[in-house]
């Protein structure tokens, strides 16, 4: 069996529109679509007049004066991973002094932006094909989570155990303690218990494949009480990812997609599994 | 203020259980709907009120909306669960979609075909009607082949090298972007290969063989006829609209154009009018002409001064041998 893993996306249309096409590029089996899924910005396109915009980018305020440029700027910052919200001056004003108003729009625009997302896997991935699976990461707000509960194509895995060919996969958002306090920190003794009790449900280590978050000391105890056959781990932005072995268990990790490259770059991993081993493993770029 | 959906944030003021007004406005109705905690209390609009207002409020398409946080006390006089409140708009919604649909292909006679719902969503603003079958109306033309990704394998783990962040992401600094959440720090970017000169593209994968020295030579062949006319070019999947080579390379055209092409396939099919030829072209501002030639599983776009070539030579000459190439790398 070969599985196809990729992980923080940061909120790219772009990389999410590679994902979905590398699925079918690879052949393969089944599919995990990890954390981070959101991205970190958004852009406030201010309007100036009946066709004309200003828009903050790299810095610099650029002026736009068609509904189609306009169009192609939104792209590119969707494809990068940013949200844009179009508002008057007034309204920009309005909303960067109040920090509640801020924090609506900022997680409507990220569940806006995921609801495209689930719609077009639906379109692109039709009814047969492989499983794929999705499960937000520790950075990603809650707010989505209800999102891949609805019986669309690409099926919620957060915090359980799905079945894939004979495999089990074991996801978890939830991470340790970090220095920059996110949406899924836990106590690493909450987190030890939940993930232990997650774990729990592994009938057969040999054939089990973990995805929990970048290293906690909850997440190293676990790996070495259950020893999976292979353990995910998301990378933070720009991380170099990499493999490594930690007992009888294989540690892969994606690089964590470049979404602010001029082309935004969607890497994974590939993992050809044969009656409870790792035959092989290719680290993949698009 | 737009690019934003009324029904995702109604639905944030909800998890996040919020307390707040939403004004909104659409086709000349204007409405309020009232949060406390998270929950619908009241709303209003025109000449309801209450539930009705809500269902009023919630079905207006792509409304104008103002979220104001200050608390303003109000009588409860919505019980509804919200969640359900959008689902049954939801379900009012489809069904008046599908109601327009019928009635258009009852409209049509005899020989009309009603396009299903899900259809004519899919298709937005696009004719949905669907005229007589005959042996002589062309079909849908069949999705390109796809051409596959490489799987690229990396020995060992080793990083590409990095630099540190470049200014993008500073939009702040502009003063008028919002911080998310996440690390605070600046994320690493890989050196951006910006600028002109060929860009490398993903190499070949199951689903076919990309012959990249093939594409590139297409791009050079579109160099040599058009010299500095030649403002930029690209090559591009089908399936996706990334660019797989490029001169000048414009990854988020590309993108757009495959969306125009793939719609101007599907209007023409269901307007009954024959498929595409080789390519189509636009005259834009600045003495600019975009072609694009939609070619099997690729397309290409170039974008041309001509001011610098003279149009007969562009069509007549240098496009004929840009297009031969791009056929005999990704044959129609």
């Amino acid at each position: 069996m070969m599985i196809f893993v990729a992980s923080g996306l940061e909120g790219s249309t772009l990389c999410f529109r590679k994902f979905l096409k590398a699925i079918d590029s690879y052949g393969a089996d089944a599919a995990v679509l990890l954390g981070d899924l959101t991205g970190r910005k958004v852009v406030s396109v201010t309007k100036k007049g009946p066709s004309s915009w200003e828009v903050p980018i790299d810095g610099k305020v650029h002026a736009i004066d068609s509904s189609a440029a306009l169009a192609e700027v939104t792209a590119s910052l969707a494809d990068h991973g940013d949200y844009w919200i179009e508002q008057t001056p007034e309204e920009f004003e309005h909303t960067r002094n109040n920090p509640t108003l801020v924090d609506i729009y900022f997680k409507s625009l990220v569940r806006d932006r995921l609801e495209e997302w689930l719609t077009l896997a639906d379109e692109r991935l039709g009814n047969g094909g492989p499983p794929v699976f999705v499960a937000p990461g520790c950075g990603d707000w809650e707010v989505i989570d209800d999102l891949f509960e609805h019986g669309g194509r690409m099926a919620p895995c957060d915090d359980r155990i799905v079945e894939v060919d004979g495999y089990q996969l074991v996801t978890s958002s939830s991470s340790g303690p970090t220095e920059w306090d996110l949406a899924r920190e836990m106590d690493d003794r909450d987190l030890h218990k939940k993930l232990l009790d997650l774990c729990s449900g592994v009938s057969d280590p040999d054939y089990a494949i973990f995805n929990l978050q970048a290293d906690s000391r909850a997440a190293q105890r676990i790996v070495k009480r259950f020893q999976p056959l292979v353990r995910t781990m998301n990378t933070t932005q720009g991380g170099s990812g990499g493999a490594s072995k930690r007992g009888r268990t294989i540690e892969l990790s994606p690089r964590s997609a470049l979404v602010e490259d001029a082309a935004p770059t969607l890497f994974g991993i590939l993992m050809m599994l044969e009656n409870g081993e790792v035959k092989d493993y290719h680290f993949t770029e698009a | 203020m737009k690019g934003i959906s009324l029904s995702s944030v109604i639905q944030v003021i909800n998890l996040e259980r919020q307390s707040c007004d939403i004004e909104a406005r659409a086709d000349g109705q204007s409405g309020r709907l009232h949060f406390r905690g998270g929950l619908l209390v009241d709303a209003m609009a025109d000449d309801l009120a209450g539930e009705d207002a809500a269902y009023e409020i919630l079905a207006w398409d792509h409304p104008e909306f103002q979220v104001n946080t200050e608390d303003s006390p109000r009588e409860r006089t919505i019980d509804a669960d919200l969640t359900q409140m959008l689902l049954e708009t939801a379900r009012r919604q489809d069904e008046e979609k599908a109601g327009i649909v019928r009635e258009a292909g009852g409209d049509a006679g005899a020989s009309g075909t009603a396009v299903d719902a899900a259809d004519a969503a899919s298709l937005d603003d696009l004719a949905v009607f669907e005229g007589p079958e005959t042996a002589e109306s062309p079909a849908v033309p069949p999705a390109p082949p796809v051409l596959g990704l490489a799987p690229e394998p990396v020995s060992g783990s080793a990083p590409a090298a990095k630099e540190p962040a470049d200014a993008r992401g500073s939009a702040s600094t502009a003063g008028a972007a919002f911080a998310g959440p996440g690390p605070a720090t600046a994320p690493a970017v890989k050196a951006a290969p910006a600028g002109a000169g060929p860009t490398a593209a993903p190499g070949a994968g199951r689903g076919g063989t990309l012959n990249v020295a093939g594409l590139k030579r297409v791009l050079q062949i579109a160099q040599d006829g058009l010299d500095d006319a030649l403002v930029s070019a690209d090559v591009f999947s089908t399936a996706d609209g990334t660019s797989y080579v490029g001169f000048n390379s414009q990854p988020a055209s590309c993108a757009l154009l495959n969306q125009i092409s793939e719609r101007m396939a599907l209007s023409f099919a269901r307007g009954g009018l024959p498929p595409l030829g080789r390519y189509y072209m636009a005259e834009l501002a600045d003495s600019r002409i975009l072609l694009v030639a939609p070619c099997g599983g690729v397309q290409l776009s170039l974008v041309v001064d001509s001011t610098r070539a003279q149009l007969g030579l562009i069509l007549n000459v240098i496009l004929p041998d840009v297009l031969a190439a791009l056929e005999e790398v990704s044959p129609r």
